[in-house]
């Protein structure tokens, strides 16, 4: 056992605390901005739809529109080329080529375009690396605002993604230890004591929500955790070792893609009939197109498609782009089904939920909203029973900032987004400033305020009044109004703003509820009393 | 959109049995200081099996989709009962 002194043996404990709060409070905002990202593709429906609802995101005419970019686009990207729906139902098509970057790590660089799918047209062409494309990208801005705080916090590469995969262990862990420690789970599965001690009043809150959870912590902590090392550190470190540090090259292998070399040029077959076969084939919608050297004899275009009714599982269909011919269905790893095939392809669906359309994402939308619930909550209670001892204040004061201030936060990023791109500014420039600033302006509230209810009131009113004025400020940048909106058959606009409103009905609601007297009591019990009706 | 309707049928099912498991268990009556008897032991097994078994019947017809949204949906509506009784408790009004 190590000696120390008193005074040694509490800085530790301080920076223990403080590193735990730190890594919980993170762990918050990736579970918060996960809830937001089920449903990206809506958001980008949402925030920039086209005049007109997209009845197929992949018409016929498809070809002519890919052809027409790839004439227009330098034979050297035409390396690879993908193209899918996003953002109000634009079809997004990147042709482009590898390479590596001044640090030796590998990006795309090529040309984007964006095509309405209903003429055709193109809305908008970028050139450049696929960072540079991405970050000039306005239509799918305030989703991939959500999306990237989810999957790496906005941190570069490979450092969100460690430190998400590392908060998605965190999370393993925290559910395996909650359900250790909490040792009467089942037998008190209904019990939530709201008289006498507010202690045990705000714990119930916390284990209830944790315990109805469980299962599904496990599967988005441990899927979550997969993505994120996948990325960062599983495919690098497999290049690294059995391919010379060639990625691409191993996802080829991997995939079961294994490229047969012919650089005679050779027109491309019609992208309608492939699309209209795959389509036949698989039975659902399709999702992803994929084409490998383009205008060459060994070009191979492979579809991907939605998920069937009632499969958690597709197959991808690969035709010869020069003949047309369909080749072969494959799994996503490897070239016929395989029990490790067939758990790699559960991990998409279990962590983003989108196998049965817009009701499995609202059952994942609220399962993710419990996790971040049971996190804060767990916080609150941690951090509010020690601001009594040393630097435990600020812990609960960041607690507090972070707890109410990302989520409105979140909302005034799409406050930014609309009047920024309305004004042709830089979208993502006004977004990140917005957040970052609502985050230092809840930072100096809890850090000011004597009781700590006080920022959670203003902080949780101010979010509800966002949330409500959101689909307003979208309506007066030019966005659809709502008879505009049901005219054109855009109907997910509407259903989105209706969310919005309860949604911050929602938050004044939890306000009015929450018992007055809690402003005149101690700090310690006022704040325990808000852990139990966050 | 037999995923949706297997799954729909499925949290219905669920959802009465499950309800009256909380409104009778005893752990929670106690707390609330209600003079409600709680479910025996056997009726508590029972009601529990009924609320678990059209999650079986899902996972043994094999619609792992559907299943999958039914124990989503019964985590929810589970959590959601809880907090609703709590509050109905706290205004005096246990549901019994």
């Amino acid at each position: 056992m190590i000696r120390l002194s008193q005074e040694r043996t509490k800085t530790l404990l301080a920076i223990h605390g403080w590193s735990a709060v730190f890594l919980g409070l993170l762990l918050y905002a990736v579970i918060l901005t996960g809830v937001a990202s089920v449903f990206a593709t809506e958001i980008g429906d949402w925030s920039s739809p086209l005049s007109g609802k997209v009845e197929d995101p992949f018409p016929a005419g498809t070809d002519r529109m890919i052809r027409g970019l790839a004439a227009t686009v330098d034979p050297e990207f035409h390396e690879e080329l993908f193209f899918f729906p996003r953002a109000g139902g634009r079809l997004w098509a990147f042709f482009h080529k590898h390479e590596t970057d001044e640090d030796g790590k590998p990006r795309e660089r090529g040309v984007a375009a964006e095509f309405d799918p209903r003429t055709g047209a193109i809305i908008q062409r970028v050139e450049g690396t696929d960072e540079a494309i991405e970050a000039r990208d306005e239509a799918n801005a305030l989703a991939h605002f959500m999306v990237d705080l989810h999957v790496r916090l906005h941190l570069p590469n490979p450092w969100g993604l460690l430190l998400t995969g590392i908060l998605g262990l965190a999370m393993l862990v925290a559910a395996v230890t909650g359900f250790v420690v909490h040792r009467h789970l089942i037998r008190e599965l209904f019990t939530l004591r709201r008289r006498g001690d507010r202690l045990l009043s705000a714990r119930d809150t916390h284990v209830i929500a944790g315990t109805w959870n469980l299962p599904f912590a496990f599967i988005l902590a441990f899927t979550g955790s997969y993505f994120s090392f996948g990325s960062a550190f599983a495919i690098p470190a497999m290049a690294m070792v059995a391919f010379g540090g060639d990625q691409e090259k191993m996802i080829e292998t991997v995939v079961g893609h294994p490229p047969a070399v012919d650089e005679t040029a050779a027109p491309m077959a019609d992208l309608d009939a492939m699309i209209a076969d795959a389509r036949a084939r698989s039975g659902a919608e399709l999702s992803f197109v994929q084409v490998q050297h383009w205008g060459r004899a060994d070009a191979l275009v492979t579809v991907f498609p939605r998920y069937r009714d009632g499969e958690l599982s597709t197959l991808s269909y690969v035709y010869g782009g020069a003949d047309g011919m369909f080749r072969y269905a494959k799994p996503a790893l490897g070239l016929t089904p395989s029990t490790g095939g067939a758990l790699f392809d559960l991990m998409a669906p279990l962590h983003f939920g989108h196998f049965a359309g817009v009701w499995s994402k609202a059952v994942w939308f609220a399962l993710g909203f419990a996790s971040a619930y049971v996190t804060i909550t767990g916080l609150l209670l941690w951090t509010t029973r020690r601001q009594a001892q040393r630097g435990w204040r600020h812990l609960a004061a960041a607690t507090h900032a972070t707890g109410y201030g990302l989520p409105l936060g979140l909302v005034l990023a799409g406050w930014a987004y609309f009047p920024a791109r309305a004004a042709g500014a830089d979208v993502h420039g006004a977004m990140m400033t917005v957040f970052l600033l609502t985050l230092a302006l809840a930072c100096v509230l809890a850090w000011r305020v004597t009781e700590f209810a006080t920022a959670r009131r203003a902080l949780l009113g101010a979010s509800g009044i966002a949330l409500i004025g959101l689909p307003v400020v979208r309506m007066l940048c030019g966005g659809p109004t709502w008879p505009g909106a049901f005219d054109a058959g855009l109907h997910t606009i509407i259903a989105f703003d209706i969310g919005l409103v309860i949604g911050g009905a929602c938050c004044l609601g939890t306000l009015r509820r929450a018992p007055h007297s809690a402003m005149q009591k101690t700090a310690d019990s006022d704040a325990l009393e808000e852990a139990a009706g966050v | 959109m037999t995923t949706d309707v297997f799954a729909a049928i499925a949290i219905g099912m669920t959802l009465p049995p499950l309800l009256v498991l909380a409104l009778r268990d005893p752990k929670r009556l106690r707390s609330h200081r209600a003079a409600q008897r709680g479910a025996k032991p056997g009726e508590r097994r029972a009601l529990a099996l009924a609320s678990l078994l059209p999650g079986l019947v899902l996972a043994a017809l094999g619609a792992w989709p559907a299943f999958l949204i039914w124990l989503g949906g019964i985590a929810t509506g589970g959590w959601l009962i809880v907090l609703w009784l709590a509050r109905s408790g706290d205004n005096g009004a246990t549901p019994s």
